[in-house]
């Protein structure tokens, strides 16, 4: 009677609904992720005459390339180094000491995560540029000389606007793994005679290597493919924003970008390789927000006290310099040439992107952008992490890869890779299908989408299975068991995940500037929130109101959307945290 | 309300074996408990009759019918989860009626009403309004227990459902479940590694170990009559003793055995039990079988073996000793109610006699 039985197999584990939502996920990640990275390989790889290293040799023989790539190298080691600097001791700080102000410095340490890069690195320019109101106001008021400012087209200047808006990612990963650290692990090591340097040589710093690693490795990524400081600090031997003016150029030479590109995955992909031994490819996108209460913590004396404020205050100030400058060139009469002193209220900037005009339109246009790309990767984030947590196939693996990739895989090269991929006209379109608004939105939620998978993944680990097999012993078939149990248990989380994701594509940069979007939903001004930046930035000092004005705005809209994530998400929760 | 039979049943996980050629059959309205060891393969044949688990050979019924490849909700079956699994996202009350959603013929006030039956029955009216955040341990369990049996299942499976409550209130759930079984006689499965637990709330005891069934029996049965060494070792303790028998008498009903150390040893054996001369055995002495006098006062000769005292622990209500013998070996020994008695200190010199009905005979494997 048992050979009856086993033939007949029983529709447990893989049912319609996940084969449906493998395939479907497998076609969209391998359109607009696999192929766009394809194509900007093949473009590299193809010259004049044929298949080989043509291109590469080109891209090689010209000095200002080379110089470009060793810049962007030295700029992401050292960028990382000085983030380490700022960011190692802070993490060990806030999670080991109490000390006044905790709460406040807490919140004030996040504020570079609010701030979008782009328009950042202006201010730091506005701020401390050659006739930056800093460089003015310390030479006027304490003859501090810094004869041509501190923020000059030089790569220590692109270190420095970098460090700024990086090092929370040190801070963030690595405070996240120090809180999980177990503290009877620290006490076993006290109880046997470890203390001071040796505890944490030899134990703390050990345990929270895989968060410092995970921060580090990003911010070094983040670093190496930077298109936005480059271009504002005017900064041109950059190899990403190097391929950009190629693609922008009149008489740019497209096969440079590709070459470009195509070397930036490779280095982050080996580097990701040799990474991957400290610590696993998926926790790079999960940072838990807020520390476990159960790590050891101690209060601090005066003296100390007075140490780590001094400290915070120091980085707070020089982090929250570029939200300052957005604020100043958004609402002040800029000084004259030389001068310090704000010559009064302008709202000029407000009365050109809140009236008529072309200008109005990129508050708008990026908002729907972004939500859509936000619903997008809350749906496919929830869909891929079922089937990775819940459902046991082989091939999911694949899916597994492909959904984590844009995490190595540089902006530019997603964005050059969908002006490839749509180059296309449609027979019933008279335009190029990348000049289309909503492959700008699909290409928003691809560079996204590791963090909503990963979120999801995170979330649906911490829902006991036992939920949704008490609900189906009950009489639930599966869709209901899904729409009843477990999408109503994830939505906390999605939620908190699509509104990172919504921060991230409000203020992206990379694919902003190089998809430039001409046909929108609203006719023919198409353009994204930070490609108007741009865009006003480059009409000179007429457009600056106009550039700080939307500066703010995106800050106003980040911190608002960070604040409901975080509240949403609570003090247990995972939160990822992106960067543009 | 309906009986439960398992034929043959094997599942296989990796090179696991969870369930090996398992056949159960299990009376309508029994209580019926598989006990084991962790890692024996019992959750697996709860999930298995559940419907969340595909057995590899081997048949189901529910009542007769053959339930292979019904899925688990169609399966009307209430189970009761180790970690309960509440839904934290709903109030207890929305949480016990869940199921009632499936009963196309339970109309809406039908529902309620019932809801607040078996919430009384379980002992948690007023509390319909809490979510299980809000609940303790205990209250948590009874929700658990009232959602799965708000749906007048056929079967109640119950997955070592006392596991994580502080041991008094542990005593006092089990009492209650059994109270509610019997009212509703509704057919119970009962999972649980706690055979204090499975001895005093079961009709019937199933033993496991590394995924077969070593025994099926009433919990007296069991525990009195183990049917091979592991039952014994495994319900209660045992003190073993191998040996060989020497002699059987004519009429069949006392054997003498040797043990390999030469210690002699009587044994009343069952009527219906058959052992040959010259048998290898296994004989199983229970530690409150064993008496212990000071060294060579022990009132008779027979069933006496002398050894010192390696340890002795005070547990209140009995003194259990672990006594040395001449060759090595450790006897347990637990002698009740200490309280006007000597209680041997460690390293004294005693002897230990029981009665040949005391004595278990286990065949070796």
């Amino acid at each position: 009677m048992s050979s009856s039985t086993r033939s007949s197999r029983w529709r447990g584990s893989v049912d319609w609904f996940s084969v449906a939502s493998f395939v479907v996920s497998m076609i969209l990640l391998t359109v607009f992720i696999l192929m766009p990275i394809v194509l900007v390989f093949t473009g590299a790889f193809k010259g004049e005459a044929g298949w080989g290293l043509e291109n590469f040799l080109r891209y090689w023989a010209v000095p200002s390339m080379r110089k470009g790539l060793w810049n962007s190298l030295k700029a992401g080691a050292l960028t990382t180094f000085f983030s380490s600097l700022i960011g190692l001791p802070i993490a060990y700080i806030v999670t080991r000491y109490r000390f006044p102000g905790y709460r406040l410095f807490k919140v004030l340490l996040t504020l570079p995560l609010i701030m979008p890069p782009f328009i950042g690195a202006f201010s730091m320019v506005v701020m401390l540029g050659r006739n930056g109101i800093l460089t003015n106001l310390l030479r006027d008021l304490l003859g501090i000389s810094l004869a041509e400012g501190f923020v000059k087209p030089t790569l220590m200047s692109v270190v420095f606007v970098q460090t700024t808006h990086l090092w929370p990612l040190i801070y963030l990963n690595t405070s996240a793994s120090l809180s999980k650290i177990d503290p009877s692990l620290e006490e076993s090591a006290r109880n046997l005679g470890a203390s001071g340097l040796k505890l944490f040589t030899r134990i703390t710093f050990p345990l929270a290597l895989p968060g410092y690693v995970a921060g580090a490795f990003l911010t070094f990524v983040w670093s190496l493919s930077d298109i936005g400081s480059p271009i504002m600090l005017s900064f041109r031997n950059y190899a990403p924003s190097q391929a950009f003016w190629e693609l922008v150029r009149v008489q740019g030479v497209v096969e440079y970008a590709s070459v470009i590109c195509v070397i930036l995955t490779l280095i982050s992909i080996a580097l990701l390789l040799l990474v991957n031994r400290f610590v696993s490819l998926k926790e790079y996108a999960t940072v838990r927000v807020g520390a476990a209460a159960s790590t050891i913590v101690r209060k601090t004396g005066r003296k100390l006290s007075v140490g780590i404020c001094v400290l915070l205050l120091g980085v707070t100030a020089l982090s929250t310099l570029p939200h300052i400058g957005t604020f100043v060139v958004a609402f002040a009469e800029l000084p004259k040439y030389g001068s310090w002193i704000l010559q009064g209220l302008n709202l000029e900037g407000w009365a050109k992107v809140l009236g008529r005009g072309e200008t109005q339109h990129l508050v708008i246009n990026s908002l729907l952008y972004a939500s859509l790309a936000a619903i997008i990767d809350i749906v496919l984030g929830a869909l891929i992490g079922y089937i990775l947590v819940r459902k046991r196939f082989a091939a999911k693996s694949v899916l597994d890869l492909i959904s984590v990739m844009p995490l190595a895989v540089p902006g530019v090269v997603i964005a050059l890779g969908y002006l490839f991929l749509f180059s296309t006209r449609l027979p019933w379109m008279n335009f190029r299908l990348s000049s289309f608004w909503f492959i700008l939105v699909i290409a928003y939620s691809m560079r996204r989408l590791p963090y909503s998978v990963r979120s999801s993944h995170a979330i649906l680990q911490q829902i006991h299975v036992s939920l949704e097999e008490a609900a189906q012993n009950l009489g639930a078939t599966r869709l209901w068991t899904l729409l009843r149990i477990t999408l109503p248990l994830m939505s906390v989380g999605l939620i908190a995940g699509g509104t990172m994701s919504f921060i991230t594509a409000f203020t992206e940069v990379s694919t902003s500037l190089m998809v430039q979007p001409l046909h929108g939903p609203f006719g023919i001004h198409a353009k994204p929130i930070t490609l108007g930046i741009y865009t006003e930035i480059q009409r000179g000092a007429g457009g600056y109101a106009a550039a700080g004005a939307l500066g703010v705005i995106q800050i106003v809209t980040a911190a608002l959307c960070f604040y409901i994530a975080n509240r949403a998400v609570g003090e247990k929760g995972e939160l990822s945290i992106g960067v543009a | 309300m309906v009986d439960v039979r398992l034929e043959h049943v094997t599942k296989r996980f990796e090179d696991v074996v969870a369930a090996d050629d398992v056949s159960l059959e299990i009376d309508e309205g029994r209580f019926f408990t598989i006990l084991g060891p962790s890692g024996c393969g019992k959750t697996t044949i709860l999930r298995i009759i559940a419907g969340f688990c595909r057995q590899d050979e081997g048949n189901v019924y529910f009542g007769g019918e053959l339930i292979n490849d019904m899925p688990p909700h169609r399966r009307n079956t209430g189970l009761v989860f180790q970690t309960y699994a509440l839904w934290p996202h709903m109030r207890v009350f929305e949480n016990v009626a869940f199921g009632l959603n499936f009963r196309k013929d339970v109309r809406k006030e039908e529902r309620a009403r019932r809801v607040q039956e078996t919430l009384k029955l379980v002992g948690l009216e007023g509390l319909e309004r809490r979510f299980p955040s809000q609940l303790s341990g205990g209250q948590q369990q009874r929700v658990a227990l009232a959602r799965a049996l708000v749906i007048e299942p056929q079967v109640l499976l119950l997955d070592e459902p006392l596991s994580n409550l502080d041991a008094k209130l542990r005593v006092q759930m089990r009492t209650e479940i059994k109270r509610i079984q019997k009212r509703l006689r509704i057919t119970a499965i009962y999972v649980t590694h706690d055979q204090e637990e499975a001895l005093s709330i079961s009709d019937e005891i199933a033993i496991l170990n590394l995924g077969a069934v070593q025994q099926i029996g009433i919990p007296r049965s069991i525990y009195e009559d183990p049917d091979n060494s592991f039952v014994a070792g495994f319900i209660g303790l045992a003190n073993f003793l191998w040996a060989r028998i020497s002699e059987v008498d004519e009429s069949g009903l006392t054997a003498t055995l040797t043990t390999k150390e030469g210690v002699e040893i009587e044994a009343e054996l069952e009527p219906d039990e058959d052992w040959a001369r010259g048998g290898d055995v296994i004989a199983s002495v229970r530690p409150e079988a064993i008496a212990l006098y000071k060294h060579g006062s022990a009132p008779s000769p027979v069933n006496r073996i002398d050894g010192h005292v390696r340890l002795t622990s005070y547990l209140g209500n009995r003194v259990r000793y672990e006594i040395e013998t001449g060759w090595g070996d450790t006897l347990r020994v637990d002698t009740y109610n200490p309280r006007h008695q000597y209680v041997f200190h460690e390293g004294e010199r005693v002897s230990m006699t029981f009665d040949s009905k005391d004595v278990k005979l286990i065949r070796t494997v």
